[in-house]
């Protein structure tokens, strides 16, 4: 017999973080199967599910440089490329915090009834638009590569937007994974008690999407405020870790660029980009670690919510 | 009855503090951000101990405890303070359709809760017939769970219940669902879970089926045991109190 003892100790509120990740290996299949009912729900209704999703941020992008190029004036060859290049990972982070807030909520019948260890909920909202992401950065990545080639052929001579640093990207994604992760750990807990949670975070996030560079370049800060006034701005926009992993995003992957409405090009990625990367990835694991010890506070209540 | 107890409960206290914003921020805002919460005992000093084989029926009014152990058992709430031991896996049925997600068909709420109730996909794979056989909703499987009457969706839930290969069951109210043919099945099948020496701990307002089904009876009332015994003397007694103080 299958001997599994649940033997709690008298106020215990949880166990510890070594405790509760070896339960989330034993319950890995229910991971996996909340995952893939998440994908399927996704992509369940039209044929061309994954295509509409990246349909969706392509248009985005394309509406936005036309904007920018014709209104602003440009000398900038692939800025479609360097806002897609940081879109795709916003989106993982915007829609995994979005995916997952609800998540608690969506499956309430189930904490109220069975046991299974909580995180799984928000873990596997994450896992699904991780899968996502990395589905859309392959398709970008591949469209980088071959574009050039359609243009060789034409007889222009192959000029490739991609660096091979960009075999460094996974990097960044693991900071990502990380700082979603720990983000969605509080926010899903802190909406099954406020319902209200989920707006508060929609707007955040709409104000979050202009303090990271998506739309933009942060090398136009210190364009704009010249002297250490700048540079300070500058580093403090920097420590944002999703700013340090969006940085690494694009240029990792990208030739620097001339900016818009500037002849200045970017810089690569240098010293202080990959220091700014240190820093983010030390602060999404300080962010996961953090939402992993309050999610283990909370989760022996979540069932008990009124 | 020489085996060690499956399920072991030492002086088992469980509070719920139940706050009065039910999930509104502005209801908390209102009310001034005073944490306004209410405790209620459910619990007060269990001591239980069940061994395997046996059929424990839990009877007692409204609010005397009963669910809220079950609940404790099935490893849904931590105790306040006291210990329980539960020595082997548990199949929770409670409330009616046990751990359902509306929106899921039953193809996949029985894949979902199968892996939850400790069984491989495989495993969920090769019974699923037989779950559905049992269920007898052949030509629901691959509706949404919404879509299911009440009875449909707790025969489904009995179904997989049975059908996991958990040492412990434990049924909250309804101990054999569905219509007069289907609750025959149902009392068929858990004679045979108790020949498999499974435990079953269930709670019931029927007091035909705590005679028939249980071997043993525990009269709960305010979180505490009153009696514990035969299931006939536990009834009788229970009855009679229960017209003495209305």
């Amino acid at each position: 017999m299958t001997l599994r003892s649940a033997t709690s100790a008298p106020r215990s509120n949880g166990n510890t973080l070594a405790e509760s990740l070896t339960e989330l290996w034993r319950y890995r299949e229910l991971l996996l199967i909340l995952v893939q009912r998440d994908l399927k729900a996704r992509y369940k209704n039209s044929a061309l599910g994954f295509i509409w999703s990246l349909v969706n941020p392509l248009v985005q992008v394309l509406t936005i440089t036309f904007a920018i190029e014709f209104m602003l004036g440009s000398d900038s060859k692939n800025y479609s490329a360097y806002v897609l290049c940081a879109m795709l990972p916003w989106l993982f982070f915007s829609t995994g915090i979005m995916d997952a807030s609800p998540s608690l909520l969506f499956y309430y019948n189930l904490i109220r009834r069975t046991y299974f260890p909580r995180e799984l909920v928000p873990l596997s909202f994450v896992c699904a638009n991780l899968i996502h992401f990395l589905l859309s950065t392959s398709v970008f990545l591949v469209y980088l590569l071959v574009l050039p080639l359609v243009g060789h052929l034409q007889g222009h001579p192959p000029d490739f937007p991609i660096l091979p640093t960009a075999f460094l990207l996974p990097i960044p994604i693991l900071g990502l994974v990380l700082l979603v992760t720990g983000i969605s750990l509080f926010v899903s807990v802190w909406t099954l008690h406020f319902e209200d949670m989920r707006y508060i975070a929609d707007s955040l996030l709409k104000v979050m999407y202009w303090l990271v560079p998506v739309m933009y370049f942060p090398e136009m800060i210190k364009e704009k405020i010249p002297g250490p006034k700048g540079d300070l701005i500058y580093n403090l926009y920097m420590l944002n870790p999703l700013s340090g992993l969006l940085t690494a995003f694009r240029k990792l992957t990208l030739q620097p660029e001339i900016m818009p409405g500037s002849r200045v090009p970017t810089q690569p990625m240098g010293a202080t980009e990959w220091g700014f990367l240190a820093i983010a990835l030390l602060t999404s694991t300080l962010i996961v670690l953090l939402g992993l010890r309050y999610f283990n506070t909370q989760k022996w209540k979540l069932a008990e919510r009124a | 009855m020489a085996e060690a107890p499956i399920i072991e409960a030492h002086d088992l206290h469980k509070q719920f503090k139940l706050s009065l914003y039910q999930g509104s921020l502005k209801a908390m805002v209102l009310s001034g951000m005073r944490r306004k919460t209410r405790v209620v005992e459910a619990l007060r000093g269990l001591d239980l101990a069940v061994r395997p084989g046996e059929a424990v029926a839990l009877v007692g009014r409204n609010g005397s405890g009963k669910s809220t152990f079950l609940s404790l058992v099935g490893r849904i709430y931590l105790p306040t303070c006291g210990t329980l031991e539960v020595r082997g896996r548990v199949a929770p049925l409670l409330e009616l359709g046990a751990g359902f997600h509306p929106d899921l068909t039953g193809r996949e709420n029985i894949m979902l809760n199968g892996v939850i109730l400790g069984l491989t996909r495989a495993q969920v794979s090769e019974r699923e017939d037989s779950i559905v056989e049992f269920a007898e909703l052949r030509d629901f499987v691959d509706a949404p769970l919404r879509t299911y009457s009440s009875g449909m969706q707790a025969r489904l839930g009995f179904s997989v219940a049975i059908h996991t290969d958990s040492e412990i069951l434990l049924v909250d109210e309804a101990l054999a669902v569905g219509d007069e043919s289907f609750q025959e099945k149902c009392f068929d099948r858990i004679e045979q879970l108790k020949r498999e020496w499974r435990t079953i701990l269930f709670v019931s307002h029927e007091m035909t089926d705590v005679t028939r089904v249980g071997t043993r009876a525990v009269w709960m009332e305010q979180g505490r045991i009153r009696m514990d015994g035969d299931p006939a003397e536990v009834v009788d007694r229970y009855l009679a109190d229960a017209h003495h103080s209305p």
